[in-house]
């Protein structure tokens, strides 16, 4: 999964209240998971990422797009060969190369995993991080709990954004131009960002005690939610469409 | 009751490549260090002479997470470390780390200088006040609700300053805290530390003109102690009249970009309408935090686009002209020695040893637990050893000695490169033969009057 940290861009989402986000992630979840048809499922997927540019620009959402778009490739490659049963589409000599049902499987699988991480990256592109921690602890969480979380989902993007320093670094050290990448030499990058993920650990640990987090002291806040108010309207026609989708599409 | 006071301190790290109870050389070999409060500090030092892991010490975070024998007292405001934990010492002491990047956690800069106060407890009316005078103090209030990844270094550092301001704590630790910073945030740092009636200890390697007149003590921590002296001696110390390069136009060639347009979100739009950088010069490019110095390097070497202009090399064949040492060594450095790193991608033909010999580097050292300066020092290693036509020096002086910062500079044009050093500090841009400087968003060349 992508996670961009938060993007400061005027949009519907950076507008919502941060529990009711929460809540529309976790019904986007449930709805991709229910037994509806695989058009359907990968036509949310497609508005879902048109959705995305929108709010949060289309560099963004093709960066997103571009970090899932590797385990989509390889689903495309596996998938007709896991998928052999079914109604034929492509035969070579005399071979089933791809059947009806993998197809269907291939897309309604990339979809579903394109639909939660765009859910997910949007929830964490357009939510402050102070409104997140507010939001786990409307939902039980304790806020020492729901600060840990949100902390996590603030280091992925560091991650990430080491992840293509190091990439260029080693771009950098190549001796002869435009040489093209293979796959192979993408593993130094990636254990460099282990490496790098790994150093951070006892000195995000200095940085959070050093900020005073551990102590006895109980923790006051410094973003404070509005009334759901207006809210429960987003809500309720949110779950109307989502229920009229289901009845619509059901399979 | 003193502020700080260490009694024969004596430190060493642990050396985890051996399995049985091994150490490197001792760090601290019987400091002694007493601040009283409200008293302002300077301490010189050189490169690995310690400055960091005192800080650390100081906050107790040093043996607790990165190992190590500790020794003697160490007290803050009367608190002794040895049995009071990080988290009890957020009122009395906060640092500035000399690495922006180890200390920010939240994602907002307004979380962030909210962050301790939070776990302060703090009123919330208080803690609105104390962030909104910080950011305002630091020019960071337009710029509070951004992502903490879209700062530049010296906006990090600005922001760190920021959350020492919002916590008011009783000492402030500013480890080469005067790096990265440009002249207007020099100043007000300095005029802070001035007027504040806080205990300040500023721990650097290179000595500032701005920093004359605001202390009150000065020492210098050399061969694992600390000793006093004057204000004279400690900037005599470190202070050493280097030549500026001379220009060497034997190679021919050179790199140059014509009416580029660069823009980094909504944040700057840097207009570049003409850029040289021939091979055998030392040209310096200077600016404020934040105004597209190294946005110019990344485009420049050819890992970003510019939305107009032209470059003299195609895109694709800049990366392998010009070494980029980038501002943090940490994202060029990542194999597990210094030898390892060296030798990548490729070992043939290469003089390992005799590289870490010009460098001052162990070829068998751990790069990742090597101190901030040496990691710098690895990093121009690695690219004396690429041996490129043109260098773009991206702040390397943070944390290195004016004779390191030159020596480096005249080892990478050992053979006529051109480099391009960016950097805030006017004795290191004397160095160059021609000037850069970034201002109302145009770059352009300075005359000699800048």
């Amino acid at each position: 999964m992508n996670i961009d940290s938060f993007v400061e861009r005027p949009s519907i989402l950076s507008r919502l209240d941060s529990r009711l986000k929460l809540i529309l992630l976790l019904e986007l979840c449930a709805l991709v998971f229910l037994p509806l048809k695989t058009a359907a499922i990968a036509g949310l997927a497609a508005a879902l990422s048109l959705f995305a540019a929108s709010q949060t620009g289309f560099k963004r959402a093709s960066k997103v797009f571009g970090s899932v778009l590797p385990v989509i490739l390889i689903m495309l490659v596996l998938s007709p060969l896991t998928e052999r049963a079914g109604d034929p589409l492509l035969v070579l000599g005399g071979t089933v190369v791809l059947t009806r049902q993998a197809l269907d499987s291939l897309l309604r699988i990339g979809s579903r995993f394109l639909i939660l991480t765009f859910g997910f990256s949007l929830l964490i592109q357009t939510t402050r991080q102070g409104d997140l921690v507010e939001a786990l602890v409307c939902f039980g969480l304790s806020y020492k709990a729901s600060l840990t979380v949100s902390l996590i989902l603030r280091f992925l993007p560091s991650l990430s954004h080491a992840f293509s320093q190091i990439s260029e670094s080693h771009l950098l050290r190549q001796s002869k131009a435009g040489r093209r990448r293979k796959i192979g030499e993408t593993i130094p990058s990636l254990i460099s960002a282990l490496v790098f993920a790994l150093r951070q650990i006892p000195l995000s640990a200095m940085a959070l005690e050093q900020r005073g987090f551990g102590g006895s002291v109980k923790p006051s806040r410094f973003h404070k939610l509005p009334g759901f108010g207006s809210s429960v309207w987003v809500l309720a026609a949110f779950t109307a469409a989502a229920a009229a989708f289901c009845l619509l599409f059901w399979k | 009751m003193n502020a700080i006071e260490v009694r024969n301190l004596k430190f060493k790290y642990k050396d985890y490549r051996k399995d049985s109870e091994a150490w490197y050389e001792p760090v601290f070999l019987g400091l002694d260090l007493v601040v009283g409060c409200g008293e302002h500090m300077m301490i010189m030092g050189k490169a690995e002479s310690g400055k960091t892991t005192l800080c650390r010490i100081l906050t107790g975070s040093v043996p607790k997470y990165l190992g190590g024998k500790l020794e003697g007292s160490v007290a803050i405001n009367g608190k002794d470390l040895s049995v009071t934990q990080t988290w009890d010492l957020v009122n009395d002491v906060a640092i500035v780390a000399q690495n922006s990047e180890e200390q920010l956690v939240c994602s907002s800069v307004e979380d962030e200088a909210a962050f301790p106060l939070q776990m302060m407890g703090q009123q919330r009316d208080k803690m609105v006040h104390s962030v909104d005078a910080a950011l305002s103090q630091f020019g960071l209030e337009s710029r509070r609700l951004q992502s903490v990844e879209s700062l530049s270094g010296g906006e990090k550092k600005r922001l760190l300053l920021a959350v020492t301001k919002a916590i008011g704590p009783g000492i402030c630790l500013l480890d080469e805290t005067f790096d990265e910073l440009d002249q207007t945030y020099k100043s007000i740092l300095a005029d802070w530390i001035r007027s504040t009636d806080r205990t300040v200890l500023l721990l650097c390697s290179r000595p500032l003109e701005i920093c004359r007149g605001i202390f009150d003590s000065f020492g210098i921590l050399e061969d694992g102690v600390i000793r006093s002296c004057t204000e004279e001696q400690a900037f005599e110390t470190r202070l050493s009249s280097l030549p500026p390069f001379a220009t060497d136009l034997s190679q021919a060639g050179a790199i140059t970009a014509r009416d580029l347009e660069i823009a980094k979100g909504g944040e700057f739009h840097l207009m570049v309408p003409s850029f040289e950088l021939r091979r055998g010069e030392v040209v310096a490019l200077s600016g404020a935090n934040g105004s597209g110095k190294s946005s110019f390097a990344r485009a420049l070497s050819g890992l970003d686009d510019v939305l107009k202009g032209q470059f003299s090399l195609e895109k694709k064949q800049r990366p392998v002209e010009i070494g980029y040492l980038f501002q943090n060594p940490d994202f060029q450095i990542f194999l597990t020695t210094v030898r390892d790193e060296l030798e990548y991608p490729n070992a043939k033909g290469k003089d390992i040893d005799g590289t870490c010999s010009l460098f001052g580097l162990n070829p068998d050292g751990i790069a990742s637990i090597l101190s901030y300066p040496e990691r710098k020092k690895l990093q121009a290693a690695v690219y004396y050893l690429l041996d490129r036509p043109y260098y773009i020096l991206d702040e390397m002086e943070s944390a290195l000695e004016y004779e390191d910062c030159h020596r480096i500079i005249g080892l990478l044009r050992r053979h006529g490169a051109g480099v391009l050093i960016i950097t805030h500090d006017s004795r290191i841009a004397a160095w160059a033969s021609r000037r850069y400087v970034i201002e109302d968003c145009v770059m352009k060349e300075a005359s000699d009057e800048h």
